[in-house]
């Protein structure tokens, strides 16, 4: 064998900078925490949590809401910056079969990724009806079917998860004002995509005639923005539908779920961020005029996340769910 | 770090070439060993331990091709325990878990899989390094004494991560004595662009065809758009692949390599033998160098031959991906060539139009079982193409895919042929043509009809540097002219680079854009 000088300083040469550089990467740690800070919307960052062991999920703190009798129950694991859900009330109006389901992801201890979405809400067993949380909607309030025309004088606003109800949902009658990537913010630059309202502006749908009731799907794509400023945006959007519809109910449904693995792997859209953004939208019904409405409990598996085996990419279902998922919303009218 | 990506095109390669053209001459291999380590490291930053690995590689396979070359009557021992290292680890990384999981459908086995990351490039650099220890071995090559020279051959990071398999007897001059020539530098830049524009502006866009039927779930499409989906799927692979191999061909000539070349209009063949003539073609020249000669070849009878070609693809196809479905599709091969050898190769030959049918047909149908792993979605999507598998819950659904990318798909079309290629090399000899006003008609008419497929009318301005190059050309004199065709393609050059960083910078900035709900 022959090793030159030449080749034996080159080689010296070379493993110093690779150790320089993988002694890095041994360490090196995606900071995706700083992405999540900024979709908190009460600012609230708690302190890292230090004293609890690795990978331990411990029950830190123990919050009673003000106004019910809902207990939450802060659930934080180690890990980065972690997140203090907004404080927010849970109801549940078995009359219409409406829930307002909170954050569903549950802690799941032990769970070793770089995720940092740590913290999980979930609601204390003493005071909620169990069976809320764990059975599916259908099962535990069978709710009136739709009668016939309920959606004639319905408005359907949203994104693709609503172009795919629009495309594949036995549901007739109803209006679709939905295109692939809307948001709140684009509400009067986009034009709808689904058959029916192809190419026409909101302003020309919502003005086209009067709609009774109109359900509001929108979210996933503005996940990442400012939620006081789409709040305020869907504050707008919802004067903007009830002015030019007088006494039409709105109803505000939760954004799906994605599946665990885009939730563990994905910085701005992951469950955490959907269901503290679904709080807030929880927050505004009324349950007069403004409704809410969850269909996650459908679709979730047991962590809370959109079930794999429904989707390919983690994100939408496939088509044959929204079949289901229209199902369930003729199931649940208003 | 992809090649289509700004890290690599505007930090990585331009730092990397400026570095390497400074550098002296014995220190270029050091460079580009140097930028390739940083490469695989940034590839592979989740698995830091990866970069040990394929280290470890280079560096045992430099002794034993050292060890296989002195005479001393061990070669055999040295070449097997280098061909054990290296495919030993191909066989742990890639195809550990798929063993394990079909030995679990035995009753009473439960083995844990292991989840292996697969190691980046893995499938084509121990290939690369196989070829140089079989060569030493064979005394085709002479022994690489120096580490740095070896292991810029193995990680040279153009052809690291997707080929093509170059063969070390390929670049072993060029390794030790080599000089970039401008006009071949020229040469490589232009079909790095030609190759990133395939990749970036047509099988990224033909892409979202098939995903979107992923999306939906083959079960609900209708059989129209099944077709749509793997014609689709058929283009977008061709033009992903070749145009990564294209790029890196290109990347070779600026630093002064030939790589060969690894694709050559597959889809104008006219039997599957000729395609896999022209498509992957240095993977199957490994395969006939390394597997299918020494097992005899064609020469030990017609019995044999067939068991030699039926080893061959099962193995291609299971170099393609640890399933099943990619060994069957290797057997669909085998017997298409079979079929191919003993009846129909030369009616094929012969007739070329039946030639072209027979292999419209066979080749969406054999990227199918490329496709799907899944063996139940695979025969859900089968059935589809033929009008079963369950009711299309939108029977209309083909026409929405084909508005969305009809147009991609008949550029696409045109692509796959070799008129576009070789317009482009008339183009650049422009003066060597009698009908050269030919071309500025021809692309004007091309600018007007993609203007009005794309409504972008700011589009047609492009016929104004068209029509003044032309004038340009006829008002200069003669003498000029030879020169002036060798820059006569820059625009069209500028606006593919200008379009795929375009779109590279929209995904890039805005991931909402491929990533919309």
């Amino acid at each position: 064998m022959q090793l030159t000088q030449s080749n034996k300083s080159v080689l010296a040469l070379v493993f110093t900078v690779l150790f320089l550089i993988t002694g890095r990467l041994f360490v090196w740690k995606p900071d995706k925490g700083s992405n999540l800070q900024q979709n908190n919307p009460n600012g609230m960052v708690a302190e890292m949590n230090q004293t609890s062991g690795l990978m331990q999920t411990t029950t830190e703190t123990t919050t009673t809401t003000t106004t019910t009798e809902t207990t939450t129950t802060t659930t934080t694991a180690f890990s980065g910056f972690e997140l203090v859900p907004p404080d927010y009330i849970f109801t549940y109006d078995p009359d219409s079969g409406v829930r307002y389901n909170p954050d569903t992801v549950p802690a799941t201890g032990g769970m070793t990724t770089t995720e940092t979405t740590a913290v999980t809400v979930t609601t204390a067993a003493e005071t909620e009806p169990p069976e809320t949380t764990t059975e599916a909607p259908q099962t535990t309030a069978p709710a009136p079917a739709a009668p016939a025309g309920y959606f004639n004088d319905v408005l359907f606003i949203g994104d693709s998860r609503t172009v795919g109800i629009a495309s594949y949902s036995p549901i007739e009658g109803a209006t679709y004002f939905a295109t692939v990537g809307l948001s709140t913010y684009q509400i009067d630059t986009a034009v709808s995509e689904v058959p029916g309202t192809e190419g026409q502006t909101f302003a020309q749908v919502l003005g086209a005639k009067k709609y009774g009731k109109i359900y509001i799907m929108l979210g996933i794509n503005e996940i990442g923005m400012s939620f006081d400023q789409t709040m305020q945006n869907m504050d707008a959007l919802i004067a903007r539908v009830q002015q030019a519809n007088p006494g039409a109910k709105i109803i505000l449904m939760a954004n799906l779920h994605v599946a665990a693995h885009r939730h563990y792997n994905d910085a701005v859209v992951n469950n955490t961020n959907i269901n503290n953004f679904n709080a807030l939208l929880a927050a505004k019904a009324d349950n007069k005029s403004v409704f809410y409405l969850d269909v996650n409990p459908v679709f979730d598996d047991a962590n809370g996340c959109l079930d794999a085996q429904y989707t390919s990419d983690d994100t939408h279902p496939y088509a044959k769910y929204y079949v289901t998922w229209s199902e369930w919303l003729q199931n649940h009218v208003f | 770090m992809v090649f289509s990506s700004f890290e690599f095109l505007l930090w990585f390669l331009p730092f990397c070439l400026i570095v390497y053209m400074l550098s002296r001459k014995r220190a270029k291999n050091l460079v580009l060993l140097f930028f390739s380590i940083v490469f695989y490291a940034y590839g592979a930053k989740e698995t830091p331990l990866y970069l040990w690995l394929i280290l470890a590689s280079v560096v045992i396979n430099w002794i034993c091709g050292m060890l296989i070359g002195r005479k001393d009557g061990h070669k055999k021992l040295y070449l097997a325990i280098g061909l054990i290292w290296d495919f030993g680890n191909l066989f742990v990384f890639k195809y550990t878990d798929f063993f394990i999981r079909n030995l679990n459908l035995l009753p009473g086995v439960e083995l844990p899989l292991t989840n292996l990351i697969l190691p980046l490039g893995i499938s084509f650099f121990t290939f690369q390094i196989a070829s140089y220890l079989i060569d030493v071995y064979r005394g085709d090559v002479k022994v690489e004494y120096n580490l740095i020279d070896l292991g810029t051959y193995i990680l040279l990071f153009p052809q690291l991560i997707a080929g093509p398999i170059v063969r070390f007897s390929d670049v072993q001059k060029e390794l030790h004595e080599r000089r970039t020539r401008s006009d071949e530098f020229i040469e490589g830049v232009q079909l790095f662009i030609i190759g990133l524009g395939r990749k970036v502006l047509l099988a990224n866009m033909l892409g979202g065809l098939w995903s979107d039927l992923q999306a939906v779930g083959y079960d609900s499409i209708s059989t129209r758009a099944a077709w749509l989906g793997i014609i689709a799927y058929s283009m977008q692979l061709y033009f992903d692949f070749s145009g990564y191999s294209q790029m890196a061909i290109g990347m070779g000539l600026m630093f002064g390599f030939h790589f060969p070349q690894n694709f050559n209009h597959p889809y104008i063949s006219t039997s599957m033998t000729e395609f896999w003539r022209r498509w992957h073609m240095t993977l199957g020249t490994w395969f006939r160098e390394y597997i299918y000669i020494p097992l005899g070849g064609n020469r030990k009878g017609k019995n044999r031959m067939y068991l030699n070609m039926l080893t061959v693809w099962a193995l291609t196809g299971f170099w393609h991906g640890a399933d099943w479905n990619f060994i069957l599709w290797g057997l669909l091969l085998f017997g298409l060539m079979t079929l191919e050898k003993a009846k129909i190769g030369k009616v094929l030959n012969e007739k070329k139009w039946l030639g072209h049918l027979y292999m419209l047909f066979w080749i969406p149908i054999s990227w199918l079982l490329f496709a799907i792993s899944d063996m139940k979605q695979l025969c859900i999507y089968f059935a589809k193409l033929w009008g079963f598998g369950g009711k299309a819950l939108m029977p209309t659904d083909y026409v929405k895919y084909f508005g969305t990318y009809g147009k991609w798909l008949i550029i696409g079309l045109i692509f796959c042929t070799a008129v576009p290629e070789n317009l482009f090399k008339m183009m650049k000899n422009r003066h060597k043509y009698q009908f050269g006003q030919f071309f500025w008609v021809l692309e004007t008419l091309a600018v007007i009809i993609l203007s009005v497929c794309f409504k972008k009318w700011l589009w047609l301005l492009f016929i104004v540097p068209v029509i003044a190059r032309e004038l340009l050309y006829n008002n200069m004199p003669k003498k000029n002219r030879p020169v002036f065709s060798q820059v006569f393609w820059i625009p069209e050059l500028a606006i593919v680079l200008g379009a795929s960083i375009y779109c590279i910078y929209r995904g890039m900035n805005d991931p909402f854009l491929y990533f919309r709900f």
